[in-house]
């Protein structure tokens, strides 16, 4: 098993460093040099998954490591663009919200499942992609009503969705830990996890 | 300023307008690919629900880039 302390790892972890000149350049009304260092937090984020396979250095906890970071990183963008009013706070408020109903659906699975396991939701990562270019449409102002409105109607959709799958339906049987160094080459995910639908602990 | 308004505002729908249109024919093919294998298979019909949605939100992204130059 590869250290948490690794390459990968810290490549995820400094996407958190373009965070404090993200504010500034809100707080002087620089959208071109927020939606640079967006852009450069999205870089990193593709980035870390090729360096964990370049070093074989993939773990389960960079993986929730990778999703942490996308989530407190996107979330604070939105949260920041909203203060300003550089974004609607209407769907804003509405898709922390259902962030808030679908982690509490992913606690009620892992304890369906007895395991620490994740639910892969296929849906949820074509609209976390989306949700990376909330903020560059915040930035630039490309449309922003629109993107911020059909991305919270999707958002609802897919949240009702996974709530079912997570909640009614039965739960898969765990499968056997995948090695990580293996995953390497079989498949693994471009942010660096493994291709299993869920990593036992 | 990095560059001129026009500038930028074109690199933002450049870069939307072509990962969105490349979302649309990524998801398609793995529609197709889905759509070859077992539906009755829970983990099957989440591909397929996934593509789906994939293909939307790339032909939203598209006609976010037409609306904001043509409409």
């Amino acid at each position: 098993m590869a250290s948490n302390l690794n390459p990968a790892n810290a490549v995820t972890a400094s996407r958190f460093l373009t965070l404090p000149p993200f504010v500034w350049a809100v707080d002087n009304g620089y959208p071109q040099w927020a939606t640079l260092l967006l852009l450069i937090c999205g870089v990193l984020d593709l980035f870390d998954g090729m360096v964990a396979r370049l070093f074989r250095c993939q773990t389960p906890f960079g993986e929730v490591f990778d999703a942490i970071a996308d989530g407190f990183c996107y979330g604070f963008a939105l949260l920041v663009l909203t203060a300003y009013g550089w974004v609607p706070w209407q769907p804003v408020a509405i898709i922390i919200v259902l962030g808030l109903i679908n982690t509490y659906f992913r606690f009620v699975y892992a304890r369906r499942a007895g395991r620490t396991t994740n639910y892969r939701s296929f849906a949820m990562e074509r609209l976390v992609a989306f949700a990376a270019y909330l903020g560059g449409f915040g930035t630039s102002g490309l449309e922003v009503d629109y993107f911020y409105w059909t991305f919270t109607a999707l958002l609802a959709i897919v949240v009702v969705h996974d709530a079912k799958r997570m909640a009614i339906d039965p739960v898969p049987p765990a499968r056997p830990a995948v090695d990580p160094a293996a995953a390497v080459g079989a498949g693994a995910r471009a942010d660096g996890a493994t291709p299993a639908a869920e990593v036992a602990s | 300023m990095i560059v001129s308004h026009d500038t930028y505002m074109l690199v933002c729908a450049l870069l939307t307008g072509l990962v969105a249109a490349y979302w649309i024919v990524i998801d398609t093919v793995r529609l197709r690919a889905a759509m070859r294998e077992d539906r009755a298979d829970a983990v099957t019909r989440d591909k397929l629900f996934g593509s789906s949605l994939g293909i939307v939100v790339g032909i939203i992204g598209v006609v976010g880039v037409l609306k904001y130059y043509y409409f």
